[in-house]
């Protein structure tokens, strides 16, 4: 079994601070993902440097494969002590997953992890032990794909205290609504933003406390196609196609004169849509076999206007809201971030007389700076991506 | 519109006029009693033979089951005074009891009595259907004292009474459209008793006395031995003033009612919860009622708004919320909301507002206020709502009285939906709504094709012979909306 480990987080930061005392950690190495959550004691800049400190150390030795014990060991030894409390603190979660599907959790302090399986909650059976005098929570799992992790900050379970609530958010309630709001397709990142547009919202947006939501999601590694523009060479025509519609995974093509290649060399009908959902992205069309078929350059960069909203720290979760509108935009950027893992594109390095015009804006450098700009986000959001041009 | 009531007392009258008041009262309630129970005889034969063509119940329609037979047999308990009153009263109560039957089948036939009725016992009030100077009953004015009196006729020529002195003590003037002096007669089948009340009815007393026409009918009323004449006055409404806000006001979990006040693109404006005492005593609640609707009218006349309601007598708002098995139901039943909305039906008006809107609350508590989001699951608990969607939390009362107030505002954005199919010699466009079905040859414009398919509906309601699914009142609404958003607000689908 390979698994694809979706993760993302977002965090809050206490009201009026400038830094969160809450640090995640994502290391990805060939064989797994190991994420920590560090909470520093206190606010501001005191515990963001806890925090930072006790991640970066607990992830760096993970990751080179070392035991929990020596992680602990060092930040105990590490971290600086506070001044008001005389005690170095930092609570911490860790989650190792393998690509194999063994998983690997720690905790210290930090409310518990919550696993979703299906959408029903499965527990995580923990053993504690004391490590330099801290007692910590272990477990070891195995994990299949679809299954869903979210690790929280204590910001969490504070969220709406003597504001909105009078106990603030107890965790049983924080895994009610992540249970509640559970759907299939979501991805890790939607699942981290809504929780946290959550508490954000129960703390009437000033938050009392740091508050940090992960999210990981098991994947079975979704391939998907993208075709853009035709070959430079209309001898490889049917080469290329060949090879785009005998790949594994979901296929797209955007342009006009691609997708009429591909209809034509594959012998299918190509039916326009004549919805305008949206009077800024041109209507899609369908070809039997091919999961979305869009136009070229209006559409490509309405989706690098959408990827680049989403995958913005600073984007809310009705950005990604946006993404369920059903014109080729939002439909293309929906595949690419939340329904694949690997994408490959093939891009037509071919010149649309169109685009010959002085007076048509745009040109074959611009089409091929959308597509960079848009392949390097989906690489920032942790998507494999294979480009080749033809 | 503008009905109101007012309770004016009978000041101290004295021992012949209680006694003609006394027996009035008991002629009246004896005549009511035989008329009951001589319908009760036949009242299946009534309920089908007064029903009318849609299937309600008039008042006069039922009133004229009294043929002049039976008119002439209840002369004998001397009701000429109020003979057509008591036949109207008749009337009103078989109404009532058929309406209240039609929903609940058990409906017990109104009580009445066999036997004399006596002056210990609870008894009708004197029905009086008409304001005239001549009958039935109207009102006078001391203009000198600012004094006021009630001309009660409550005798027939037989037993009316002689008059020794045929002058008034004091100039009265009838509050008519003709104000003559009131005359004393030799033999007098009425009575005059001065009133006693306070300064609100005095208000209106006054502006009676400008307007005689918004006196209308009355009730004289016997409470503890003391007499009330309750006035139904139909004031004039107030100038009409020009709503540019909407104010939605929802029942709750916490608090009686909750308003929100948003502008006319649906930004918010004010929030906030009215409570209303809960009182045993059914007066006393009434009272509350009325004092919560005069602090809504209010906020509305300060705001501009046009009111927002649920419509509570058709599908629910599940807003009750079970835990555990155990249910909790809202402040407010649908009842007490119902009742509320019935006092803002006229006092609205009455302030110059437009009657409020009653919108289905069916999904009020449910959807998300910002991204729409509509499920059940949006409830987390009994007071509190997080949006599954976007994760947006607000108190449960709050949003439903914000979702109420942008309801008509969502109404009108909700754009025209037109399924289209397109084939190699045009495009069909259909609505099935209002019955559009037609086919646009290609290279001609479809929109100029729809507006004039639409004029066609709009120049054809009733005649319209095409198959839709709506009737001609919400088709023309919908044309409307269509045209007043000059044809932009059309989707297809």
């Amino acid at each position: 079994m390979s698994l694809y480990i979706d993760v993302n987080y977002e965090s809050l930061n206490k009201y009026r601070e400038e830094l969160c005392g809450d640090k995640v950690e994502i290391i990805r190495s060939s064989d797994s993902v190991v994420v920590v959550l560090a909470d520093g004691l206190g606010s501001g800049v005191k515990a963001n440097i806890l925090a930072t400190l006790t991640s970066k150390i607990i992830g760096t030795i993970m990751s080179n494969g070392l035991d929990i014990d020596e992680a602990v060991n060092t930040i105990a030894s590490t971290l600086p002590v506070c001044k008001e409390r005389g005690v170095a603190y930092s609570t911490f979660s860790i989650i190792q997953i393998f690509n194999n599907g063994e998983g690997y959790l720690v905790e210290f302090d930090n409310p518990a992890i919550m696993r979703l399986r299906k959408g029903k909650l499965l527990e995580i059976e923990t053993e504690s032990r004391e490590i330099s005098g801290k007692l910590i929570n272990e477990a070891r799992f195995t994990v299949s794909p679809d299954d869903l992790f979210v690790m929280i900050s204590d910001g969490v379970i504070h969220a709406g205290i003597g504001q909105t609530l009078d106990l603030g958010w107890q965790w049983g309630n924080v895994r009610e609504y992540v249970q509640k709001t559970y759907k299939k397709d979501m991805s890790s990142k939607a699942v981290a933003k809504l929780l946290l547009a959550a508490c954000d919202s129960l703390y009437a947006n000033e938050p009392g406390d740091d508050t940090t939501v992960v999210a990981l999601k098991a994947k079975k590694p979704i391939k998907l196609n993208l075709m853009i523009g035709p070959p430079v060479d209309s001898q490889n025509d049917r080469d290329i196609v060949t090879r785009f519609v005998g790949r594994e995974g979901k296929k797209v093509i955007c342009g006009g004169t691609t997708s009429q290649i591909v209809a034509r060399i594959t012998k299918k009908e190509i039916k326009t849509s004549i919805e305008y959902f949206n009077p800024s992205v041109p209507p899609t069309a369908e070809i039997d076999g091919i999961n979305l078929t869009t136009e070229g350059v209006l559409t490509l960069r309405k989706t690098l206007e959408l990827l680049k909203t989403c995958v913005s720290p600073e984007s809310t979760m009705n950005d990604y809201l946006k993404l369920n509108k059903k014109d080729g935009a939002s439909r293309l950027a929906k595949m690419l971030l939340e329904e694949s893992t690997s994408i490959y594109f093939f891009i037509g390095q071919a010149i649309n007389p169109a685009h010959q015009n002085p007076e048509f804006p745009l040109n074959m450098g611009l089409k091929f700076k959308l597509v960079e700009e848009i392949a390097g986000l989906l690489r920032q959001a942790g998507k494999h991506i294979t480009i080749e041009y033809c | 519109m503008g009905l109101r009531t007012i309770h004016l007392k009978l000041h101290k009258p004295g021992a012949a006029k209680r006694n003609i008041i006394n027996k009035a009262f008991l002629n009246y309630n004896n005549a009511y009693n035989y008329l009951l129970g001589k319908a009760y005889s036949e009242i299946d034969i009534i309920e089908e033979r007064c029903r009318s063509k849609k299937g309600t119940y008039s008042t006069l329609g039922l009133s004229k089951w009294i043929d002049s037979d039976l008119s002439a047999e209840i002369n004998r308990f001397d009701i000429q005074p109020f003979k057509d009153s008591l036949k109207l009263d008749f009337g009103m109560t078989l109404a009532s009891y058929f309406v209240q039957k039609k929903n609940n089948p058990q409906m017990p036939y109104p009580g009445f009595k066999s036997e004399p009725v006596t002056l210990g016992e609870k008894l009708r009030p004197i029905y009086f259907c008409r304001y005239d100077t001549k009958r039935c009953f109207c009102l006078l004015h001391d203009a000198v004292n600012q004094k006021f009196f009630a001309k009660l006729f409550l005798m027939n020529t037989r037993n009316g009474k002689d008059r020794c002195s045929h002058e008034f003590n004091r100039e009265l003037n009838y509050i008519s459209k003709k104000p003559e002096k009131a005359k004393a007669l030799k033999k007098e089948t009425f009575i005059i008793v001065p009133l006693s009340f306070g300064k609100w009815q005095l208000d209106f007393l006054m502006q009676a006395v400008e307007k005689p026409e918004m006196l209308r009918t009355a009730r004289l009323i016997n409470k503890n031995n003391e007499y009330y004449l309750s006035l139904s006055i139909d004031l004039p409404e107030d100038d009409k003033i020009e709503t540019n806000t909407f104010l939605g006001v929802s029942r709750g979990m916490e608090s009686a009612v909750n308003y929100t006040a948003v502008d006319g693109q649906g930004h918010l404006l004010l929030n906030g919860t009215f409570d209303c005492r809960n009182s045993e005593n059914q007066s006393e609640c009434k009272k509350e009622m009325h004092k919560l609707a005069s602090e809504i009218v209010n906020l509305a006349v300060k705001n501009k708004s046009m009111v927002v309601l649920q419509n509570l007598t058709g599908k629910g708002d599940k807003l009750s919320w079970t835990d555990e098995g155990k249910t909790v139901k809202p402040v407010f039943g649908c009842k007490q909301y119902n009742d509320l909305a019935r006092i803002l039906d006229y006092k609205l008006p009455q302030k110059g507002l437009p009657p409020p809107a009653k919108v289905s609350s069916v999904d009020i508590f449910h959807s998300c206020s910002v991204c729409g989001s509509n499920t059940k699951k949006n409830r987390f608990s009994k007071t509190l709502f997080i949006c599954t969607t976007c994760g947006l939390s607000s108190s449960l009362d709050s949003l439903g009285s914000l979702n109420l107030s942008t309801k008509l505002i969502r109404y009108k954005n909700t754009p025209f939906k037109l399924k289209a199919r397109r084939t190699m010699e045009g495009m069909y466009l259909q609505n099935e709504l209002i019955g559009l079905d037609f086919f646009v040859p290609r290279y001609q414009n479809p929109l100029d094709i729809l507006k004039e398919k639409i004029q066609e509906i709009s120049d054809s309601f009733e005649e319209y012979a095409g198959e839709r699914k709506l009737n001609s009142k919400e088709v023309r609404s919908i044309i409307e909306k269509l045209k007043r958003n000059n044809f932009a607000n059309i989707e297809i689908v």
